[in-house]
């Protein structure tokens, strides 16, 4: 048996007895022989196993903290009465303990404590949890440690006090342990193996509890994203059955998440999506990642929800699921349709416009049409009478008579070429342009045939400088620039000795430049802008005929074709006008 | 020259008074047309239909202008082809228009000539020339 005898010095201890009766034949006693050993120090031992295991335990199935260090605070005031166990906690920011556990400690001294600062004179737990080092303060009454709270441990009858930091894993100080005892004393070597096995266990309750609390908050935070994220999120399997999702999936469909995981994906696809889902699915299988693409759910009113999907293949447990985002689109939808139908309705408007214009237009073309039909007719009576005067009536006509006449009839001519040359303008701006392949070179030789006489009769040395080049162009619109300017070369050239007229072009990164070249009389280049408005002349109509027109045909036509006219001269030194031909 | 072809009736479809004038005036001169018949307007040069019809001579050749009030020229010269009574009968449009449309459209509805009255009159005067030479002599009118 056991049992705790006192010894001569009056500790008490523990004692296993053992005792077998000696007896003689007839089996009564005689005597006892027996055993007696001292097993204080075995039982002391069995007894710190048995709370370490406790503690253990708790630690293990994960028990709350305080419950786990007050647990062991108690087991071990069991083991040293009359002394008083307190564990405190560093908090993350290093600087402040917190209470830990302390099941004997008064409440008072308790709060107070709570949340102090550590530091070189914090009591002996600020003091150890400072120095990183055990502090063994025998007497609080006089210890400097203890000035600041001498009068609030006194308060409480704390006379010693043994305070021993925890350390964690990475030797980072966890909190305190501490042994209070009334009386001023100093720790045995018992206390201190005491001592070592709490501080031991504490940070193995202690550091436990961070990793489970850290790991806890780590999954409530994933989930919380999980649940919270605004995109739909689902897991399923690769027979479609939801596994997971979150509300805003749910919601895209207006239901429950419990009423969601009831269901598979093919019951809220609409069936015209089957083979985009089939496609979708073969290349999730062949590449690991789907989409992202777009198509509807069917919602629970349903309506047809536009949304839009990506996902991929995950594993886990050597299952594979597959990962989607689901994104309601509604809205990019209905923006998408309302800019569509923007877009129709500005076509339609440009639609309306260009009917507009081609009817302004048409006008236009009627007006100028019988506008210069009905001046041609008087001009075509001036003519007539006049030249009927001059035959019929030419004996009764002197020079002068005659003179005036002949007056009456330029003037009519003149007329006549003002109203032939605004109707070819006109006509130019209402032809319609045909843009064909032409072959430059041809166009240009065609043009030159047409001069051919004047050429001849103007002893013109003409040179042709144009390559084999293609030109997309309206080939009337550009046969009338080239005529045009042609002309006017020979015609402001005639006076030159001898005339000099030059016709070349060259291909030019996107564009192709021509050129035709004179040595007559030239032009001050400050009129360059005026010389291609319509009726301008330079010169005297006696020196060189012509109405203006010429130039400002050659701008429109270049104009319309999406090329451009410009021209270097100087006065008495020949032009050379230059054309830009968009490929 | 026969007793048929002696009296040579030529219509001139034209509206405007100085274009009348002048065009006599130019077919004068050579006198190989006689009588020369004047129709104002469209709808007078359309009555010749019944004229023709009831046995009048028919004209050696029509000088027809397009710009014509009440009926359009053009309109004029449809119906005259598709009148067996008159379809035979040579027209020449005689117009200031050079538009190509007019030039299209009068040939299609089968104008057997078509002529840009020149303004200066010189010019006019030869054309009337060939106009008289060609259709009341060289031509020979269908019976």
């Amino acid at each position: 048996l056991e049992c705790r005898l006192r010894r001569a010095d009056g500790i008490y201890r523990w004692w296993l007895i053992c005792g077998v009766p000696v007896r003689d034949a007839a089996g009564t006693i005689l005597r006892w022989f027996g055993t007696c050993t001292d097993i204080e120090e075995f039982k002391r031992a069995r007894e710190l196993l048995a709370i370490q295991t406790q503690v253990l335990e708790m630690v293990a199935i994960g028990a709350p903290l305080s419950d786990t260090l007050d647990t062991l605070a108690r087991a071990i005031e069991a083991q040293v009465p009359g002394m008083l166990a307190s564990i405190l906690l560093l908090e993350s920011d290093g600087i402040h303990v917190r209470h830990g556990a302390a099941p004997s400690l008064p409440e008072a001294f308790i709060r107070a404590v709570d949340g102090q600062p550590i530091g070189e004179r914090a009591g002996s737990c600020g003091t150890a949890a400072w120095r990183r080092e055990q502090v063994i303060v025998e007497d609080i009454a006089v210890d400097p440690l203890w000035t600041d709270y001498r009068d609030l441990a006194a308060a409480h009858g704390l006379r010693a006090c043994w305070s021993t930091p925890v350390f964690g894993a990475d030797k980072k100080v966890l909190g305190t342990f501490a042994l209070y005892y009334g009386v001023p004393a100093l720790p045995s070597e018992y206390h201190q193996r005491l001592i070592a096995m709490t501080t031991h266990c504490a940070a193995i309750a202690i550091a436990s509890n961070r990793e489970r609390a850290a790991l806890c908050d780590s999954e409530t935070y994933n989930r919380m994203l999980f649940n919270q994220s605004p995109i739909g999120l689902a897991l399923a399997g690769l027979d479609g059955k939801l596994v997971d999702i979150n509300a805003a999936y749910a919601g895209i469909i207006g239901i429950t998440i419990a009423e969601t995981l009831s269901l598979a994906y093919w019951d809220i696809t609409p069936e015209k999506y089957a083979e985009q889902e089939q496609e979708q699915l073969a290349e999730l299988k062949a590449t690991g990642v789907y989409g992202p693409y777009e198509k509807e759910y069917i919602h629970k009113d349903g309506h047809l929800v536009p949304v839009r999907l990506r996902g991929l293949l995950i594993e886990r447990n050597g299952e594979t699921f597959i990962w989607s985002s689901v994104e309601d689109i509604t809205e990019r939808k209905r923006a998408e349709e309302a800019l569509r139908r923007l877009n129709e309705e500005l076509e339609e408007r440009v639609r309306e416009r260009t009917a507009q214009l081609e009817a302004v237009n048409k006008e236009l073309e009627a007006f100028s049409y019988s506008v210069s039909h009905d001046l041609k007719a008087p001009l075509r009576g001036i003519d007539g009478y006049s030249q009927l005067l001059e035959k019929d009536y030419c004996d009764r006509l002197d020079d002068d008579g005659k003179l005036l006449i002949r007056n009456v009839r330029a003037s009519a001519s003149q007329m006549h070429q003002l109203i032939e040359d605004l109707l070819h303008y006109s006509r130019m701006e209402r032809r319609s342009m045909q843009v064909n392949s032409l072959d430059l070179s041809a166009l240009v030789k065609a043009v030159v045939a047409e001069q051919a006489a004047e050429i001849r009769q103007t002893g013109v040395q003409l040179r042709l400088d144009v390559p084999l080049l293609t030109v997309h162009a309206d080939r009337d619109g550009l046969a009338v620039v080239l005529r045009n300017l042609l002309e006017n070369a020979l015609k402001f050239s005639c006076k030159a000795q001898p005339p000099t007229v030059e016709i070349g072009a060259r291909k030019e990164d996107g564009k192709v430049m021509v050129w035709v070249r004179d040595n007559g009389i030239g032009f001050d280049m400050k009129f360059h802008d005026s010389i291609f408005d319509i009726f301008q002349r330079l010169q005297r109509a006696e020196d060189y005929p012509g109405t203006g027109i010429g130039l400002a045909l050659v701008r429109k036509a270049m104009g319309r074709m999406g090329g451009r006219v410009w021209a270097e001269s100087t006065s008495g030194g020949g032009a050379t006008f230059f054309l830009e031909i968009p490929l | 020259m026969t007793t048929e072809t002696f009296n040579r009736p030529v219509l001139l479809v034209e509206d405007n008074p100085v274009d009348i004038d002048l065009t006599l005036r130019a077919f004068a001169r050579r006198k190989l047309t006689d009588p020369i018949h004047v129709a104002r307007n469209g709808e007078d040069a359309l009555a010749w239909l019944e004229r023709w019809e009831a046995g009048e001579p028919l004209p050696l050749v029509i000088l027809l202008d397009l710009k014509l009030p009440r009926v359009h020229g053009l309109e004029v010269l449809a119906q005259w082809k598709a009148n067996p009574v008159s379809r035979a009968i040579p027209v020449v449009v005689l117009t200031a228009s050079e538009e190509d449309q007019d030039i299209a459209t009068a040939y299609n509805l089968g104008a057997n000539s078509y002529i840009v009255k020149p303004v200066n009159f010189e010019k006019f005067l030869e054309v009337a020339d060939q106009i008289e030479l060609y259709w009341c002599i060289t031509n020979q009118p269908p019976r």
